[in-house]
């Protein structure tokens, strides 16, 4: 369904396209994923066991989403533009053979693809690639940044889209007004963007592959900051495939982007303050929301010292807390503490999710489950780094048990262990997008010295403010967390036949029942059980399988204990890739 | 996990061979435990794509000296031997192991190309296969997925492919049912006489045996040094492959080419493997094996201009493995002067090959003829 109001008005033009030969009516510009959300077509692909799925990461990276358009196969919803009399059909599985007319997904390479050597290459154009731009811009390197989506923010700033406009400036929050002001100062620094481009292979900190224009294209850069954020933790429970079943990100993006809702009565769930966020924000928007399911108990006076550090290191962000939590307690909308969704229930598509309490252990307790009629549930457990431009550079990275997350080893300049590559913001470890900032910044600083350039005084100062402020962020970091500290579940809210590998349709039964035969490293699970072996590159079951692994093996989860990583980093058209070789 | 601390017959290695010798020599009745340094199937084994290859590669083509040739020749035989093993693994073991015999092309660009696999068909003949050669337009009737500009293509009825991660886990759960031991994780350090039999030392303290089994692949001329055996050494070549999207079934043979690096089937779940030994390379400092941009880019390139269809489709993995290389041929059966001590080493498209392997070494260890004609073969006693 599509928000109206709050100053914010359709400027695109209203199209025509067709889902399963049904017209829909679309927004130019938009995504496919907001046409079809709008049109409330959450189903959109099917799976080799025949269920359905939809829209689940909202972000590229899980690839559920999955058409076809104009006869071409697997295109990602979410990324994908919506163009006037677009043919879209659900995708069947396995992809259809082409027809005589079905486009190539790139044309064949007639040359050498080019090859770019700017000074500093950004991988990512969210809060921390931004600022690494802007610090090695105004450093006087030549600054290239890649970003995979159709306009730059990344997750944090992501912008309202082409098809929408604020009727003023005042009608924008902070957060649109900060990102537009900080791509816009960036724009204007001559930094080269390219949009819509994808890293497929990271083969060396000189030899990046991208896939962009339609083709496969290479950087060679001087120095390299990867800023490639992060995506939301997958915690399988039954019904977690089901469409209308989404990340919390995924939601923000069609409404903060697109207007558009997940459904009319939604649901959100899980563990953090972005759950909160986002359900303020359809509340304002006038979706429906029936609660707020929160695994972390209510902040009480035992959190007094937290909330006193959060208030001291970022009062404005508490302040926004507040305006959250006040207008959805006006709006009648529960924030249900010490709660967990332990299960999505419908017939093809999301209508129930089930609640429940949980003990002080974060176990659900047995005859406190409730139910909600809902048709999206949004769920969000908090995020893992995307670490699949490090991990093949072979940057030395460590797990964090607290956070449960792969950490990148770096030091006060963000360098990594692999000479001129530098990681900044939360694809190195969660911090949230304020030291993403200030570590974007330090990265694109030390980049531009790693690239022979000498900073400018006002450089100079800014970095040495930002380096300043980098410890306050993160102590609200930790405290933030620490108010919201919760049960980290892997495969616990699982039953036996939940999927925990979504792409491959792997159960949690025969993953056990794979580690019962006495494999016991996540290598042996993948070859044996396929779990891992998807579209989605093990992003999702990955780091529940390597919990499982450590479980059964009794040795601590470290470095080497994930699936290693595989080019590409996401699938990329052949055609784009095909390079005559030098003796052919 | 604890190995048992004695047992009839050792089998140092989990790979397929190690796992058929555990199924067949656990189904002789004989008391068997398999040791792996690692978990069982990862190294060539579990990290190869399943071509059952049967035809004389291009590159053995190459070995131009008398020995290279017979020994081509007579693995010729083998192979096509090894396939009937597989065909009847298939029909035995608790699962589908995904084996599908339909026939293997090697591509021709050029009727001069075509000309050397003429030559190459009537030596094979030789060996007594029935492969043959089809012009272009038996080609396009054969498999019309191929390039038109294709010259033509030899035809090998045997070639086939199998998964190799669904078939070693079932001969090894099989061996486990006939009251075979698997253990993982267990790392041969030293083999002592003891007795008749031997004492061999591991991570997980001795395990008495009475006789050995060297079925390590690569490692194989460590544990026979253990012995006091020299063996030619093994190379490790690490080669990488590719996965496509799994699109609706549309190929059904083993195709490679004849004079290019490339090979390529539709596996089960509809995803094209394409491969070729391209090299990939063994990071320094995280040891794992990792691909090559030039190997992945060139790898495609070669399998696009020979099934067009390839560019409305996209790669969604690859993976990087070391294969296995020897100069030394077959090595099976008991060394001559060490009673007791088997090799069971086979090195080129070895995977096709494992169960017959194996097949001769349990059949010389039993001390029974074997089903196969191994003359020639350069086997111990033969």
């Amino acid at each position: 369904m599509r928000v109206k109001g709050h100053g914010i008005n359709v400027v695109a033009k209203e199209i025509d396209v067709t889902f399963n030969g049904q017209v829909v009516k679309a927004l130019e510009g938009e995504t496919v994923a907001a046409s079809l959300t709008a049109a409330g077509k959450l189903s959109l692909r099917q799976t080799k066991a025949g269920s359905r799925r939809g829209i689940f990461c909202g972000m590229g990276v899980c690839n559920e989403c999955l058409v076809a358009i104009n006869g071409q196969q697997n295109i990602r919803a979410c990324m994908t533009t919506v163009k006037p009399g677009m043919r879209i059909e659900e995708q069947t599985y396995p992809g259809k053979l082409p027809g005589p007319d079905t486009p190539y997904l790139a044309e064949p390479p007639v040359s050498d693809p080019p090859v770019h050597k700017p000074d500093v290459l950004v991988i990512g154009g969210g809060p921390a690639g931004l600022q690494a731009a802007k610090a090695a811009a105004k450093s006087g390197c030549q600054v290239v940044v890649i970003d995979e989506r159709p306009a730059l923010g990344g997750q944090y700033f992501k912008q309202l889209s082409k098809t929408h406009a604020f009727d003023s400036d005042d009608s924008m929050d902070k957060q649109f007004r900060a990102g537009r002001d900080l791509i816009r100062e960036v724009e204007g620094l001559g930094v080269k963007i390219m949009r819509e481009a994808m890293v497929w292979g990271a083969f060396g900190p000189q030899d990046i592959a991208v896939f962009a224009d339609g083709k496969s294209q290479v950087f060679e850069p001087k120095q390299l900051v990867v800023a490639t954020g992060a995506y939301e933790r997958g915690v399988p429970v039954p019904g977690w495939t089901l469409p209308g079943y989404m990340t919390t990100g995924a939601a923000q993006t069609l409404l903060r982007s697109y207007r558009v809702s997940p459904g009319k009565r939604v649901i959100l769930g899980g563990n953090g303050p972005l759950n909160i966020q986002v359900a303020y924000e359809l509340t304002r928007a006038g979706v429906e929301v029936v609660a707020v399911v929160e695994a972390a108990p209510k902040p009480g006076i035992g959190q007094a010292g937290n909330l006193m550090r959060m208030a001291v290191e970022s009062p404005d962000l508490v302040r926004d807390g507040i305006t959250y939590t006040r207008t959805l307690k006006n709006a009648n909308v529960p924030i249900l503490y010490d709660h967990v969704i332990i299960e999505a229930r419908g017939e093809g598509k999301v209508e129930t999710a089930v609640i429940a309490r949980l003990t002080p252990n974060g176990e659900p307790i047995q005859g406190t489950q409730r139910e909600f009629k809902v048709d999206a549930i949004c769920v969000g457990f908090g995020f893992q780094p995307s670490a699949d431009v490090s991990r093949p550079l072979g940057c030395r990275h460590h797990y964090d048990a607290k956070k449960g997350t792969l950490t990148i080893e770096t030091d006060a300049n963000c360098q990594t262990s692999v000479p001129g590559v530098f990681v900044a913001g939360d694809s190195g470890g969660m911090g949230g997008s304020r030291a993403a900032q200030e570590q974007g910044f330090i990265a694109g600083c030390a980049a531009a010295r790693g690239a022979g350039r000498t900073l400018p005084s006002d450089v100079e100062a800014e970095l040495a403010r930002r380096k300043g402020k980098l410890g306050s962020h993160l102590r609200f970091q930790a405290a933030l967390w620490d108010v919201f500290k919760a049960p980290r579940w892997m495969h616990e809210l699982a039953r036996e036949d939940t999927l925990v590998c979504r792409c491959e349709e792997v159960t949690l039964g025969q993953i056990n029942q794979a580690f019962g035969t006495g494999i016991d490293t996540v290598g042996g699970i993948k070859r044996q059980t396929r779990a891992g072996m998807g579209r989605c590159q093990g992003r999702y079951c990955g780091p529940v399988m390597t919990h499982l692994q450590s479980l059964i093996n009794g040795q601590p989860t470290e470095e080497f204990s994930f699936f290693a990583p595989r080019p590409p980093i996401k699938p990329v058209p052949i055609a784009a890739l095909a390079r005559k070789p030098a003796d052919a | 996990m604890k190995p048992a601390i004695a047992t009839d017959v050792l089998i140092v290695g989990g790979g397929v061979i190690g796992c058929s010798l555990a199924y067949w020599l656990a189904g002789e009745g004989l008391d068997v435990a398999l040791i792996d340094r690692h978990d069982l199937n990862t190294q060539a084994s579990g990290c190869n794509a399943g071509s059952l290859h049967v035809q004389i590669m291009s590159f053995q083509l190459k070995l131009t000296d008398e020995r290279s040739r017979r020994r081509v020749d007579t693995t010729l035989r083998m192979y096509a031997a090894g396939v009937g093993v597989w065909q009847e693994l298939s029909n035995t073991l608790d699962t589908d192991i995904e084996l599908h015999v339909d026939g293997g092309l090697m591509i021709a660009d050029t009727e001069a190309q075509l000309c050397v696999l003429e030559d190459k068909v009537k030596r094979e003949r030789a060996s007594g296969l029935d492969n043959r050669i089809i012009d272009r337009a038996g080609l396009r009737a054969l498999a019309p997925y191929l390039s038109e500009h294709l010259a033509g293509a030899e035809v090998c009825p045997l070639e086939g492919r199998v998964n190799p991660a669904i078939a070693t886990p079932s001969l090894a759960r099989g061996a486990e049912a006939r009251g075979a031991r698997m253990f993982r994780h267990v790392e041969l350090r030293a083999i002592e006489r003891d007795g008749r039999g031997f004492k061999a030392e591991t991570n997980h303290g001795p395990i008495r045996c009475g006789r050995i089994i060297n079925a390590a692949g690569r490692l194989g001329p460590e544990i026979a040094a253990m012995v006091g055996i020299r063996l030619p050494p093994y190379e490790g070549e690490v080669l990488h492959m590719n996965v496509t999207e799994p699109v609706e079934h549309f190929v059904d043979h083993l195709v490679q080419h004849a004079e290019r690096r490339l090979t390529f089937k539709q596996a089960t779940t509809g995803g094209l493997l394409i491969g070729g030994g391209w090299p990939a390379v063994v990071d320094q400092r995280t040891g794992l094996p990792i691909s090559l941009r030039t190997s992945i880019q060139s790898n495609l390139w070669i399998a696009q201009q020979t099934v067009p269809r390839l560019a409305h489709m996209r790669i969604v993995r690859t993976w990087a493995a070391i294969n296995a290389l020897s100069d030394a041929g077959p090595l099976l059966g008991e060394v001559p002067g060490v009673p007791g001590f088997h090799n069971a080493l086979f090195a080129d498209a070895g995977y096709t090959a494992g169960p017959i392997v194996a097949r001769l070494v349990t059949e010389g260890l039993m001390g029974r003829k074997p089903t196969f004609d191994i003359h020639g073969l350069g086997l111990y006693g033969a």
